[in-house]
């Protein structure tokens, strides 16, 4: 992300010598106190210092590294903490047992199936198996309050289907079984008769309390009072009854004080606002319309409301949790376990005798982000933990997954319950964000009421820097402006560098957008679209990029061929089908598909291009099923090159949907397509819109665009620009949801229910969701927000008072709750650094952003000159150009601008070589990336497997193999059909057995291996040089060597060989000791043989300094040199007229 | 002479041109789509046609609405497949939601199809009409006798969005291209082709009042919990649209002329554009395939 000498990417193995930990850091790591929690603020390096820590109880305490449990959120957090604790350790890392907090439950599972009671070959639900399930059993749901309805007018958000997954995500997270809801709800009957409690309390209001005076309504409260107290005792006090009772006490509790206050104000001794007669009816919802005049609209706290909304939900469980069951049974007979149930069933699991020994595998468990953890994690946490030899690290601060079902008093109140002799130490020393950005960070997170902890943020060693830091962007006034045409300006502007308020030019890659919600993104990806800014959307945000469809109506016309619709994008997308032949082929009354498969070629105006499209839909169709999904997806996109079609943009929306496919049926062998895949396709963001969101997962960063995502997927990131989009009140405003008193009276007993306002509780994590997306920023952090001016009356504040006054204490809502005036709280906090940038850099491009084209001398803005050739295009194919535009080119002058900095270049062996063989193929793979040409594809018929993916199967074989400390050939034959099934790739295997059979057959298995598939990152000359060390052995004489495994059928010269050299060098870096000696081993057809040398320093330094050489030369890289020869013919770009001529093919393109 | 269109038909080409030519010139197949609602509206419609047919001046009211239930139940099992759901509680539930519809609109006490079926002359009457040499076709639900003339009724689901006094000043700015209103132009298309139809059919006489009214049977309805189940109400009432008819005369027939011609003359280019675009090709089902949209998309 940056090159600050503190950050590093990462998987970056950081040698211990290079980065000590600060004081508060290395008071942490050398402690020996147990059980130890560390409030860490976001940037203090909380990960580090626990790894740290792992190491030291391992290399000074002598602790065993499988003794060491260290459990965190996503899979990208746990392999980065093995690759850490590896790179310090050594092969003593992988023994340390580090998991995500899910994975650790489906270890145990697996290893005690028995003891749990379930079959071991369980697998874990995917979201379209839960999918299928849920719709399997709605005919299970009781249908008394839940409308039947499985979709409605807004397709399948509303309906049935997706209140039923919602309903039992909430319930699972927080451990409720069906069971517990019957027992808490009783029979129907007795829902029904506490249903109608919080309309007779209105109805109780509206009768008493409509006095126009302070005395008369005064004389009317103890009625009031009395009925209440009628109905509250009419009341039985277990489950859900019990929770309606707690209400009405809290209300009954509200006369008496109404009651007081109205008298002191009879006897004189009070003062209330002209309106306070109307108070007691409003509160108690006697108003049929909400808030009369004089009460303040926005006051919201009609008392009533809450008590109704518990009991809908109370309705609504009855109804749902026999198709909660049903799902459950469901489950259970496929042999299927959900994620959530991964944690229930573990935590039952723990509960039980066999629990203690479960425990005793570990001496001491360490957790990441304990904030984010829900209810069963704390308990499967404490229940792992022996000795109290816990250490627990997370930011309070940070907790914004409370929604959907963190708990994060589990790492406040919860943790000091469990464990009395905890020891707390604090992190506070930042090293990512520039002062001011923290100040804000630490100003808006005070605004938080009822904050446990506090934590300042410091930052420390901070480097020069001369530019803002801090800047905001009024919102244009105009309502309907979502300001989007800000950002834009405020990016290029980013991106040219040019205005002096920037330190320096920032490349896309180190700008982030990180968004509330989902529409906050849309406009700004549509600006970023209009002026050619590179993005990248994280899985969450879905995007509907033309190209996309297309791909995905290629699947529908497979999967349901009788869908013209589908059938006619694809023709006209992807084989560009001319209009007389689409009319052509959609006459008559055949299938369309019959039509293209059977009409004559000659009928067509262009025969070649149906002629293609026929060929490629036959072979799909044929093979649709008898291949996995992700199969017919890989033969789809290699034979129709639909990818060639594609824009830049669009090849990285496309990663989205190979995520779905890739998950889709993740059972031993994946389903085919079918029309079933294509309906959990439509119904995918509707139904999984939560499970999207989770702690879970983490997206991937580009480094070549700017990254859009939301604050809650940017958790554990950071970027040098932040930008925060529409900071406005109404746009943050936080809402109840449901089922939240009904979770929490089931959860901590039915008196929880009302103790708690939720929408409150909402707004403290909206503010820990800005302080975390604050929190991201390195250099610059840009808001972008607007407030609107309150029009309260003195009059309706008074009002607001009062209420604020009489409330009892029991009762947790407050007037105008929900509020969040965000940017007004924000603008408080503003440090003196702050910079308002409304009028400059979000209003005008400044310097020369996005270059101009020159068209008939005519100096023309980027856009303008893109408008222009689609113009001249299309004037070409109507052929109506003018002969003189025909002849006339159109000039870059330039495309980005003067001030942009050079393409950073990163080198690697490959790219070096790329180099030496042609500068012209490194300029277009290494330097700007450019697309392949477009090639005819080769009909894969099954037995032409490439070269490369066997390679890649033995490489990865043997890295996983090295990890697990495998030497048996066996079991690298299971590891590499595990592979090869996880990938779909069961062709590839028997060459990779056989290449698996010569490894054995070499002196290598025998050697102890110290290293797999180790990075690296070399500088040489101020030049980063990366990539991958296959393997390091140590052989029987104590010597370590580095092997390079070689599937193919190429033989090395080792005498000339550049890569091994490279890899020596390396190697400085990485080992206390020096290596001398590398070379090949050889595992394809002309193995199995190793050939190895040693390398003296005057090779190795000579190798460098040619290295070097190189790197020089390539600064200059440029398109116009290119050497042709042999290797054209595997060159992606050998359609450019370099390549010899003999390799003209393809598109038959002049040259 | 042109060939002779039927309002629906019209209605497409006033949606989109394009739209026309898929659908109707190149005949494309959309995916399969939720099929329950047609469904839905080929039991009532046949319902109510089956009652009438069968029900003569002076049946009685509680003979007339058993009649209705008894049709209504096998016509329900006739065409309701639990294929058309994904649960067969969402079957029950549409059935018993369609049932009260029916129950209420023959209600014996003050139900409007007592009289519906009563005064009914012709059910799904064919008629045709040419005006200024524009051929129209289409097929009247019910062709109710009143006192002074003929009533013809156009059964629906529902008659939201249906044209109204309120809104027939859109028809004006649909003609001129400053609103995409195909609903409401669509109802005014219905009006004329039945109101002008009928007046060919042999039951007509000179001089006789002709009414039209779209009839939504499911206007109201109702979801209500009990510990037992749910209750479920329904509840109908009609739109008529005859003096819009005779108050927008012109523009009406206006439209009628521009959508007959474009047809005839194979005109299919989307025009005004971004109207059309803005308006139409979101809920369009041909929106994938479409090079009129797509072409712009493209250019981004």
């Amino acid at each position: 992300m940056t090159d600050h000498s503190d950050d590093y990417p990462s998987w970056y193995p950081v040698p211990e010598e290079e980065v000590s930990p600060e004081p508060q850091q290395r008071t942490i790591i050398d402690s020996d106190a147990y059980p130890m929690r560390v409030l860490a603020g976001a940037g203090t390096g909380k990960t580090f210092t626990m790894v740290r820590k792992i190491e030291h109880l391992i290399d000074e305490e002598d602790v065993s590294p499988d003794r060491v449990l260290a459990l965190t959120f996503t899979n990208n957090a746990a392999d980065s903490m093995r690759e850490k604790l590896n790179a310090k350790l050594g092969t003593a890392g992988y023994d340390i047992d580090a998991y995500t907090y899910h994975s650790i439950c489906n270890e145990i599972l697996t290893d005690y199936a028995y003891d749990a009671g379930i079959d071991p070959d369980f697998e874990v639900a995917t979201d379209a198996e839960k999918y299928a399930i849920v719709i399997d059993v709605l005919d299970e749901i009781e249908y008394r309050s839940v409308k039947p309805n499985v979709y409605g007018s807004d397709g399948y958000a509303s309906g049935a289907a997706s209140k039923l997954l919602n309903f039992i995500g909430s319930m699972k997270r927080s451990g409720i079984t069906p069971n517990d809801i019957d027992a808490f709800l009783g029979p129907a009957d007795r829902v029904y008769e506490v249903a109608g409690l919080s309309e007779r309390v209105e109805t109780i209001a509206s009768d008493h309390l409509g006095g126009r005076s302070v005395s008369s309504v005064l004389d009317s409260l103890p009625d009031v009072r009395a009925d209440l107290v009628t109905e509250r005792d009419a009341l039985r006090i277990d489950g859900m009854v019990a929770s309606a009772h707690e209400f009405l006490d809290g209300l009954v509790d509200l006369c008496d004080a109404l009651e007081a206050a109205f008298e002191a104000h009879e006897a004189g001794k009070r003062e209330l606002p002209e309106n306070a007669h109307k108070l007691p009816k409003y509160l108690l919802g006697g108003y049929a319309n909400g808030a009369p005049t004089g009460i303040p609209d926005d006051l919201n706290i009609e008392l009533t409301d809450h008590l109704d909304s518990f009991l809908s939900d109370c309705l609504t469980a009855r109804d749902l949790t026999a198709g909660y069951a049903a799902y459950e049974r469901e489950l259970d007979e496929r042999n299927l376990i959900d994620f959530d149930g991964l944690v229930v069933k573990t935590a039952a699991l723990m509960d039980s005798p066999v629990g203690e020994k479960i425990a005793e595998r570990w001496d001491y468990v360490f957790c990441d982000e304990f904030q984010d953890t829900d209810r069963l994690q704390f308990e499967l946490v404490t229940s792992l933990v022996t000795d109290d030899n816990l250490f627990v690290v997370g930011d309070d601060d940070q907790a914004i997954y409370e929604w959907r079902g963190a708990h994060v008093a589990n790492i406040t109140e919860e943790l000091d319950d469990a464990f009395a002799a905890l020891t707390d130490e604090p992190l506070e020393e930042n090293f990512r964000s520039r002062q001011p950005i923290l100040d804000l960070a630490n100003e808006a997170i005070q605004k938080l009421d009822h904050r446990e902890r506090h934590k300042t943020l410091t930052r420390v060693n901070e480097p020069a820097y001369n530019g803002d830091t801090v800047a905001t962007i009024e919102l244009p006034a105009d309502d309907d402006s979502d300001g989007a045409a800000q950002l834009r300006t405020v990016v290029q502007n980013l991106m040219s560098g040019a205005a002096e308020n920037l330190d320096t030019a920032y490349d896309p890659g180190e700008i982030a957008l990180l968004v509330r919600k989902n529409s906050h993104a849309t406009p700004v990806i549509e600006e970023f679209d209009d002026a050619g800014i590179p993005y990248q959307v994280a899985g969450d945000l879905a995007t509907e990029s033309v190209g996309v469809r297309t791909v995905t109506a290629y699947l529908k016309a497979l999967a349901r061929p009788k869908d013209e619709v589908s059938w006619n994008r694809v023709l006209l997308m992807r084989y560009r089908l001319c209009d007389a032949d689409l009319r052509t082929l959609n006459a008559g009354d055949d299938l369309l598909v019959e039509t293209l498969q059977e009409t004559p070629l000659d009928e067509f105006t262009e025969p070649d291009r149906v002629a293609k499209a026929r060929e490629h839909a036959t072979e799909l169709l044929e093979l649709r099923d008898a291949a996995s999904l992700s199969r017919l997806y890989r033969e789809l996109t290699d034979l129709t090159n639909i990818e060639w079609y594609l824009s830049e943009q669009e090849r990285r929306d496309l990663a989205q949907l190979e995520d779905v496919i890739e998950q889709y049926g993740d059972s031993a062998v994946q389903p085919p397509l079918t029309p079933e895949f294509i309906d959990s396709l439509e119904h995918y963001d509707s139904l999984f819109d939560e499970s999207g969101t989770a702690p879970t997962s983490q997206p991937d960063v580009a480094d070549d665009a700017v990254n859009v995502m939301t604050i809650h997927k940017s958790k554990g990131l950071d970027f040098p620009v932040v930008l925060i989009p529409q900071v406005t009140a109404d746009e943050w405003a936080p809402s109840s949801r449901t089922y939240d008193a009904f979770e929490t009276s089931l959860s901590d007993g039915a008196q929880a229910a009302f103790a708690e306002d939720f929408v409150e509780r909402d707004a403290h994590e909206t503010r820990r969701v800005f302080h975390v997306g604050i929190t991201r920023a390195e250099d610059i952090l840009v808001l972008q927000g607007g407030s609107e001016e309150s029009d309260d009356t003195a009059d309706e504040d008074a009002v607001s008072r009062l209420v604020d006054d009489v409330l009892p204490s029991r009762i947790p809502w407050q007037p105008k709750r929900g509020q969040l005036p965000l940017w007004t709280d924000v603008e408080e906090c503003f440090p003196d650094e702050a910079a308002d940038w409304t009028h400059t850099l979000a209003s005008k491009p400044i310097g020369n952003v996005g270059g101009t084209v020159t068209h008939h001398g005519e100096e023309l803005p980027v856009e303008t000159a893109r408008d222009r050739v689609v113009h001249l295009a299309t004037a070409s194919l109507n052929g109506g150009l003018s002969p003189g535009d025909g002849r006339e080119t159109l000039q870059v002058t330039s495309l980005s601008g003067p001030s942009t900095p050079s393409p950073s270049l990163t080198h690697s062996y490959t790219s070096l070589a790329a180099y030496e063989q042609c500068p012209r193929s490194h300029y277009l793979d290494y330097v700007v990336n450019a697309f392949a040409d477009y090639q005819e594809s080769t009909t894969t018929d099954g037995s032409d497997v490439s070269q490369r993916d066997i390679g890649l199967l033995f490489h990865d074989t043997a890295e996983q193999a090295a990890n697990h400390g495998t030497d048996r050939r066996e079991e690298w034959y299971e590891i590499c059909e595990r592979i090869a099934s996880q990938r779909r790739a069961e062709d590839t295997l028997p060459a990779a057995k056989e290449c698996i059979d010569r490894y054995f057959q070499l002196d290598l298995p025998k050697y102890e291996i110290i290293d797999s598939e180790r990075e690296f990152e070399l500088d040489i000359n101020g030049y980063e040089l990366v990539g991958y060390i296959d393997a390091v052995y140590r052989t029987p004489g104590d010597e370590l060597v580095v092997i390079d495994y070689k599937a193919t059928e190429r033989h090395r010269d080792l005498q000339d060989d550049k890569q091994l050299p490279i890899y020596l060098l390396a190697c400085r870096d990485l080992y206390d000791k020096p290596i001398k000696q590398a070379g090949y081993a050889y595992v394809g057809e002309i193995g199995p043989k190793v050939e190895s040398r040693l390398f003296t320093e005057a090779e190795l330094e000579a190798v460098k300094k040619d290295v070097t050489e190189s790197m020089n030369r390539i600064t200059q890289f440029s398109f116009s040199r290119y050497t042709a020869g042999e290797h054209c013919q595997w060159c992606q770009h050998n359609q450019l007229p370099c390549a010899p001529d003999s390799l003209a093919v393809g598109l038959g393109l002049e040259k | 002479m042109s060939s002779s269109l039927s309002p629906s038909r019209l209605a497409t080409y006033a949606t989109c041109p394009r739209l026309y030519d898929y659908r109707h010139v190149q005949d494309v197949n959309t995916p399969d789509r939720t099929e329950l609602y047609l469904t839905q509206g080929t039991i009532y419609h046949e319902t109510i046609e089956d009652v009438c047919d069968a029900t003569s001046r002076d049946d009685d009211p509680g003979v007339i609405y058993d009649r209705a239930m008894r049709i209504f139940d096998a016509k329900w099992d006739e065409h309701s497949t639990p294929d058309d759901y994904k649960s067969l509680a969402h079957q029950e539930y549409q059935r018993v939601e369609n049932r009260t519809a029916v129950e209420s609109f023959f209600e014996p006490d003050g139900g409007d199809g007592i009289e519906h079926a009563r005064r009914s002359l012709a059910t799904e009457c064919w008629v045709e009409c040419d005006v200024d040499g524009r051929a129209l076709h289409g097929k009247a639900d019910n062709v109710v006798r009143t006192d002074e003339g003929l009533h013809i009724f156009d059964y629906k689901r529902n008659t939201r969005g249906v044209l109204s006094s309120g809104t027939a000043e859109y028809l004006g700015a649909h003609l001129d291209g400053e609103a995409h209103e195909p609903k409401r132009v669509r109802n005014a298309f219905q009006t004329a082709t039945y109101i002008e139809g009928v007046k060919n059919e042999p039951f007509y006489e000179d001089g006789m009042e002709v009414r039209f009214s779209f009839y939504g049977l499911l206007n109201h309805t109702s979801f209500e919990s009990t510990p037992d189940g749910y209750d479920v109400s329904a509840r109908g009432w009609s739109r008529e649209t005859t003096e819009i008819y005779d108050e927008h005369y012109d523009t009406i027939w206006a439209l009628i002329r521009h959508a007959h011609d474009g047809i005839t003359a194979e005109t299919y280019a989307p025009e005004p554009f971004e109207l059309i675009h803005d308006e139409a090709c979101a809920d369009c089902d041909y929106r994938e395939m479409c090079a009129d949209r797509l072409s712009p998309e493209v250019r981004q």
